[in-house]
């Protein structure tokens, strides 16, 4: 008799399940990078003065800052909890394709991060007095790049969970690779503010996120088996 | 030689300082480049000599009767 | 027909190799640099736009071309040291990312030194220079990931995946920078314009890079053995090579 196996589409399902319900077990975790942005949105007017002209000018680019750096900080303990309980080490074990368990732990990542910081966006844009003609593209460009951003954060999540000071070298890791994503969709919203046609840079984005999709749960995949060999 | 002189050559019309910085920054990094690990070789060679020697295998041990002592106390 | 393939995965062999090609190479790279440099700084003829600060250049760019070129040895030496699992692949990784930063230091000196006269200040966020900036981070990290794991098999694996990751990155972070360079400030003065380079100033140049190749190479090599003889302290082959000195 063979052991019943889970089908792909299950084991998908029940991973994501999975992730999302130990998410919403720890709130905290998901709702301080939304507060991180909040906080450092507003020491920007605190730092370069309240003039509305001078906000709106630096608008596009402190939003995504601030993005990247809150999406870095979730993902440092993206897989550190799975790591440290061995559950890690039982996805490896398993017949189910880690490119795919892989993609599912970003998709978790992203739909607990990127999305609620997709969502909260026109919020701290308004506060920022950026142009309300370019919210539309603030949050498809958020939407696009958020999730670059999760799929390479993981590749430094998986690289760096087994190590104990992980958290400043994810960041030196990481951060170079963000360099694109920031620049593409910043340029777009400032675009958009400034009355340009955006379509270039979100297409741009578009297809980094087609290339991060498609490659990214390679390296994942490998950094995940390196960090649990390691350990 | 494109300069009439060395006073020239080392002045190169008010440039000659940003110019021979880079000289000597390329050089001091260049030198490194190929010291550094030639030397890192050379030592180690030396203490694997060292450890080879029969003679100071004794001082270990004594140093670790002093650690002993020293927590003893 | 494949026993090279063998041999180059020997310490040994590729110890007492590297040992005979250093013969060589090293006191040419040293000979190719001196005349470069002395070709570059004297003899070759004053930039016209520039005056003589552009004499830089001769540093500048072979030091740009092989920090990002050293990057590439070291993902693809990293990719052959997961694919076949090659040891001497892992330990040339290792060795080229520490030769490849310092290159990379020096560009970014020599093109902030060289900013002064030309621009009139050290640091311009300018297409290249910032793109040479993320490169020397791409390298630190690497770097710093290496000292981070206490398993060296692992810290050797990790920075195969990493630096494949960059080599992926690194052309859409030249692209990004590029783009973004040009929506920012419309090219002002450029450092090089390499189709209206006189043969007289790109002659020193070429040797100048031909010379920072070699000078890679040596410095690899030189890493290469130091790590080969830490890494084989214990077993025969360093011993008898101890023994024989």
């Amino acid at each position: 008799m063979s052991v019943p196996q889970l089908s792909v589409s299950a084991f998908l399902r029940a991973s994501l399940k999975r992730q999302l319900l130990l998410a919403y077990r720890r709130p905290a975790d998901t709702l301080n990078p939304l507060l991180f942005f909040l906080l450092v949105v507003t020491l920007f007017p605190l730092g370069i003065g309240p003039e509305p002209a001078q906000l709106a000018e630096f608008a596009p680019g402190i939003l995504w800052i601030v993005a990247l750096l809150a999406s870095l900080m979730a993902a440092e303990g993206m897989f550190r909890q799975d790591y440290e309980d061995g559950s890690l080490e039982q996805l490896l074990l398993s017949p189910q394709p880690l490119y795919l368990a892989s993609l599912t732990y970003t998709a978790a990542h992203w739909l607990v991060t990127g999305l609620p910081l997709t969502l909260l966006s026109p919020l701290f844009a308004t506060m920022l007095q950026l142009p309300v003609a370019a919210l539309p593209v603030l949050i498809l460009s958020m939407l696009l790049g958020t999730a670059v951003l999760s799929l390479v954060g993981s590749i430094g999540a998986a690289l760096t969970v087994s190590l104990k000071r992980g958290g400043m070298l994810i960041s030196l890791i990481i951060v170079p690779l963000y360099i694109p994503v920031l620049i593409f969709a910043a340029g777009a919203v400032r675009f958009a503010a400034e009355g340009f046609d955006p379509a270039p840079q979100l297409l741009l984005l578009a297809g980094m996120l087609s290339l991060a999709v498609a490659l990214a749960p390679f390296a994942i995949s490998a950094g995940l088996r390196i960090s649990v060999d390691a350990g | 030689m494109y300069f009439d002189s060395l006073q020239a050559a080392l002045a190169m019309d008010g440039h000659g300082v940003y110019v021979w910085a880079v000289v000597a920054a390329s050089v001091v990094i260049c030198v490194g480049l190929l010291v550094l690990p030639a030397r890192s070789a050379r030592r180690f060679i030396a203490e694997l000599r060292v450890d080879d020697a029969p003679e100071p295998r004794a001082a270990p041990s004594v140093r670790i009767e002093e650690v002993n002592n020293a927590s003893g106390s | 027909m494949w026993t090279w393939f063998h041999k180059l995965g020997s310490p040994p062999w590729m110890y007492r190799i590297s040992g005979r090609i250093l013969a060589i190479l090293l006191p040419l790279t040293v000979l190719m640099l001196a005349v470069g440099a002395v070709w570059g700084l004297l003899y070759a003829p004053m930039d016209f736009k520039q005056g003589n600060s552009f004499r830089i250049i001769y540093f500048h760019v072979p030091a740009s071309v092989v920090a990002l070129a050293g990057y590439y040895v070291m993902a693809i030496a990293g990719a052959v040291s997961l694919i076949w699992r090659m040891k001497m692949a892992e330990v040339a990784m290792k060795c080229a990312a520490p030769v490849g930063a310092a290159l990379t230091f020096l560009s970014l000196l020599s093109g902030a030194i060289w900013g002064k006269p030309t621009w009139g200040t050290y640091w311009v966020w300018d297409a290249r220079i910032t793109s040479m900036l993320i490169l020397f981070f791409l390298y630190l990290g690497v770097m710093a990931l290496y000292q981070a794991y206490e398993n060296k098999e692992a810290a050797g694996k990790a920075c195969a995946v990493l630096s494949l990751v960059g080599m992926v990155n690194i052309p859409i972070i030249y692209k990004s920078v590029d783009w973004w360079y040009s929506l920012h400030q419309p090219a002002t003065i450029k450092f090089t314009e390499e189709s209206a380079m006189h043969s007289s100033m790109l002659q020193p140049l070429l040797l100048m890079i031909l010379a920072f190749y070699c000078l890679f190479t040596c410095a690899l090599l030189l890493n290469m053995r130091s790590e080969l003889l830490r890494r084989g302290a214990g077993t025969g082959w360093v011993r008898s090579l101890v023994g024989a000195h």
